[in-house]
C-alpha cells in the first residue's frame, strides 16, 4: 500500500528533529526529573543512592554556609547586573552617533573580553590586582595612593569580581543595545529637536521607552548570567581558603558539594532550590515585561 | 550656537569612549606584555611595566614543552569541532521540519523545548553526571561532546530564519516531489549561510570557553581542555604567574582571531538575537 504524501511529512519530521529533541530529552528534561529524586537520597556517587525524605532540605535551611552563598548569589546579582546593563546602555547611547570616528574599533574594542575563556580572565584579574606587585597597586604606588590588599577581606574581593564581570560582558550588551538604539527612526529625534527638546528629553522620551525591548532581554541576561557565575568564584577562591568562604556562590555550592565532597543527594537539593528561584524570577521578569515594554 | 553644542557633544563622547576602550584594553596589553617576563620581573616590587627583552619566549617554550599545551590545545579543538558541526547541522535540520512541515504534537514539542532552556546547568550536573558513567562516555571526549551538541538556541534561531524565507521557495520543489531532505540541503540551508555562520561562531566560541561540563566529564590530564589546564596552572601554594599570563595569550588568540576575522557575522548575530526576543 502506498504510504500517503502526509504520513511520509510526519515521518520525516519526526526524522528531522529526533536527533536534537531526543538528545535534549535525555541530557536536560531527564537529568532534571531525575535530579529532583535525588534530594531526596543521601548519595555519594560510589554506593547506591539511599532514600532520605526531606532531610536534605531540612538541613539546607539550617546550613549557615548555604545561607551566605544566598546572599552572596543577591548581591552579585543586584551589583553587578544594574551597573552592567546601565554602563552598556551609556556606552550604547555613546557610539549611536552618525559621525563618529572609529565607531567600529570602540565596538570591536568593548566587545573583546567577551571572547576570552572565563577562567583565564578571572586569573588575569587575580594577578593585576595582587596586592605586592599587581599592576593596579603598582599605579596607585605612583600616584601616591593607598594600595589595599585587593583579597584580604569579602568587601574588596567582591568589588573586584563585580569589576570582571563588568570587564567581561559590558560589550556584549552594548552590542544588543546599540542594534535597538539603530532601529529608532531618526525622524523621532528631528521632531523633538524642532520642538527645541534637551538631550535629556529626548534619551527619557524618546530613547529609553523605544529601547525597551532589547533593555529587557539584557536585563534577563545579566540577571541569568549573574545566577550562574562559577568560573570566576573557582578560580578566585582556588589558591585562597578564606577568600572562598567569603565570595561563595550556590552555583559554586552546588559544585563543590557534589564533587568535592560528594554529597550529590544534598548538591542536588540546593541545586533545586536555586532552579526555583532563577525560575521564579524569570517569571517574574516576563509578567513585568507586559507592563513596561513597549512594542512599537 | 546649537552646531557648536554638538560638536562638544560629541568630542565628549568621544573622549569617554576613547577612556573606556583603554581600560578595557588594559589586561590585554598586560598578558601580552608579562609573557615575555621572567618569574623574577613579574613579582618584582615595584611593577616593572615592560621585561628586559622581549625575545624571552622561555614561557611559551614551557608552555609548549614542559607543560603540554600542544596536546589541550588540540584536545579543545576535537572539542569544539565535533560540537560545532554536528550542532549546527542538526539543529538545522530540526529547524526546518519545525519551520515548514506540519506534523502532530509539533507545538507540544516545541513547548517542551522551552523547559530545556530554562534549566541551570547546576541542577542537572548530578544526575548528567551519572548518565554519562552508565553510558561509559566518562573521562572521554564524547562525554563532552555529546551533551553538548543538542541545543534549544540554535534550534530556535534557525526556525526564524527559515521561516523568514518566503515558502514559495520551496513550494515548487515540493510540489515536484523533491524530497523534504532535498529542499532542506539544497534550496533553503544555502540561502542561511550566514545566520549559519553567524550561529556558528557563537557556539565555537561557546564550546571552546566551556568549563564546567568538561571540569565534571575530565578526568585524566591527556584529555584535560584548555580551560582546565588553565585552571590547573593555578597552584595551591606557588602559582608562577608569569606562565599564566603566557597561557592566556595563547588560549585566547585563537578566539581573539576567529572574532576579528568574522565580527560582522559575530556581531550581526548577537545584535539579532536581542531583536527577536
Amino acid at each position: 500500500m502506498q504510504l500517503q504524501r502526509k504520513h511520509k511529512d510526519w515521518i520525516w519530521a519526526y526524522l528531522f528533529i529526533a536527533p536534537t529533541v531526543l538528545g535534549l530529552y535525555i541530557f536536560f528534561l531527564y537529568p532534571m526529573v531525575s535530579s529532583v529524586f535525588i534530594s531526596f537520597t543521601k548519595w555519594n556517587h560510589l554506593s547506591a543512592p539511599q532514600y532520605i525524605g526531606l532531610s536534605n532540605y531540612k538541613r539546607l535551611f539550617q546550613d549557615p554556609t548555604i545561607w551566605l552563598e544566598f546572599k552572596n548569589t543577591m548581591y552579585f546579582v543586584l551589583v553587578s547586573v544594574p551597573l552592567t546593563v546601565g554602563i552598556s546602555l551609556f556606552l550604547a547611547n555613546a557610539l549611536n552617533k552618525k559621525h563618529l570616528l572609529g565607531k567600529g574599533v570602540f565596538r570591536t574594542i568593548f566587545f573583546l573580553p567577551y571572547v576570552i575563556l572565563p577562567v583565564i580572565t578571572a586569573q588575569i584579574f587575580m594577578i593585576v590586582f595582587n596586592s605586592r606587585y599587581g599592576l593596579v597597586n603598582g599605579l596607585l604606588r605612583i600616584m601616591n595612593l593607598p594600595q589595599p590588599a585587593w583579597f584580604s577581606n569579602a568587601l574588596l574581593t567582591r568589588f573586584v569580581i563585580v569589576l570582571v564581570t563588568l570587564w567581561a560582558s559590558i560589550g556584549y550588551f552594548t552590542v544588543i543595545l546599540l542594534a535597538g538604539l539603530q532601529n529608532i527612526s531618526p525622524q523621532y529625534y528631528e521632531a523633538c529637536d524642532i520642538d527645541g527638546g534637551s538631550w535629556w528629553v529626548k534619551f527619557l522620551h524618546i530613547t529609553f521607552p523605544l529601547v525597551t525591548p532589547q533593555l529587557f532581554f539584557c536585563l534577563v541576561l545579566a540577571i541569568i548570567n549573574s545566577f550562574k557565575m562559577f568560573d570566576y568564584i573557582f578560580v578566585f577562591g582556588k589558591s585562597n581558603v578564606i577568600v572562598r568562604e567569603n565570595i561563595r556562590t550556590m552555583a559554586f555550592g552546588i559544585y563543590e558539594r557534589g564533587f568535592t565532597y560528594l554529597e550529590m543527594g544534598y548538591a542536588s537539593a540546593e541545586a533545586i532550590i536555586f532552579s526555583l528561584i532563577v525560575l521564579s524570577v524569570t517569571i517574574l521578569q516576563n509578567v513585568g515585561q507586559k507592563h513596561w515594554v513597549h512594542y512599537s | 550656537m546649537r552646531k557648536l553644542n554638538k560638536t562638544w557633544g560629541i568630542s565628549i563622547g568621544f573622549f569617554v569612549l576613547a577612556v573606556f576602550a583603554l581600560i578595557t584594553l588594559v589586561p590585554f596589553f598586560w598578558i601580552v606584555v608579562s609573557s615575555f617576563k621572567t618569574y623574577r620581573e613579574t613579582v618584582q616590587i615595584p611593577v616593572v611595566f615592560f621585561p628586559a627583552s622581549f625575545t624571552n619566549l622561555d614561557n611559551y617554550k614551557e608552555l609548549f614543552g614542559r607543560l603540554n599545551f600542544l596536546s589541550y590545545y588540540k584536545n579543545n579543538i576535537i572539542n569544539t569541532i565535533g560540537i560545532t558541526f554536528p550542532q549546527l547541522f542538526l539543529s538545522s535540520l530540526a529547524a526546518y521540519a519545525f519551520a515548514r512541515i506540519d506534523f502532530p504534537f509539533k507545538n507540544v514539542i516545541f513547548v517542551s523545548l522551552l523547559l530545556a532552556l530554562m534549566i541551570p546547568i547546576q541542577m542537572i550536573l548530578m544526575p548528567r553526571y551519572k548518565l554519562i558513567l552508565d553510558l561509559g562516555l566518562f573521562d572521554s571526549y564524547l562525554g563532552i561532546i555529546i551533551p553538548s551538541i543538542p541545543s534549544v538556541t540554535t534550534t530556535f534561531y534557525m526556525r526564524q530564519q527559515i521561516m523568514s524565507l518566503p515558502r514559495s521557495l520551496d513550494e515548487s520543489a515540493y510540489l515536484d516531489g523533491a524530497g523534504h531532505f532535498r529542499i532542506f540541503w539544497s534550496i533553503l540551508l544555502p540561502l542561511c549561510h550566514s545566520a549559519l555562520l553567524a550561529t556558528g561562531i557563537m557556539c565555537l566560541v561557546f564550546s571552546w570557553n566551556d568549563f564546567l561540563w568538561p571540569l565534571v566529564v575530565i578526568n585524566s590530564t591527556e584529555k584535560y581542555t584548555l580551560s582546565i589546564a588553565v585552571a590547573n596552572l593555578q597552584g595551591q601554594h606557588l602559582t608562577r604567574d608569569n606562565l599564566l599570563l603566557t597561557a592566556a595569550v595563547v588560549v585566547s588568540l585563537p578566539m581573539v582571531a576567529v572574532f576579528i576575522i568574522s565580527q560582522r557575522y559575530f556581531i550581526e548575530g548577537i545584535a539579532l538575537s536581542g531583536i527577536k526576543e
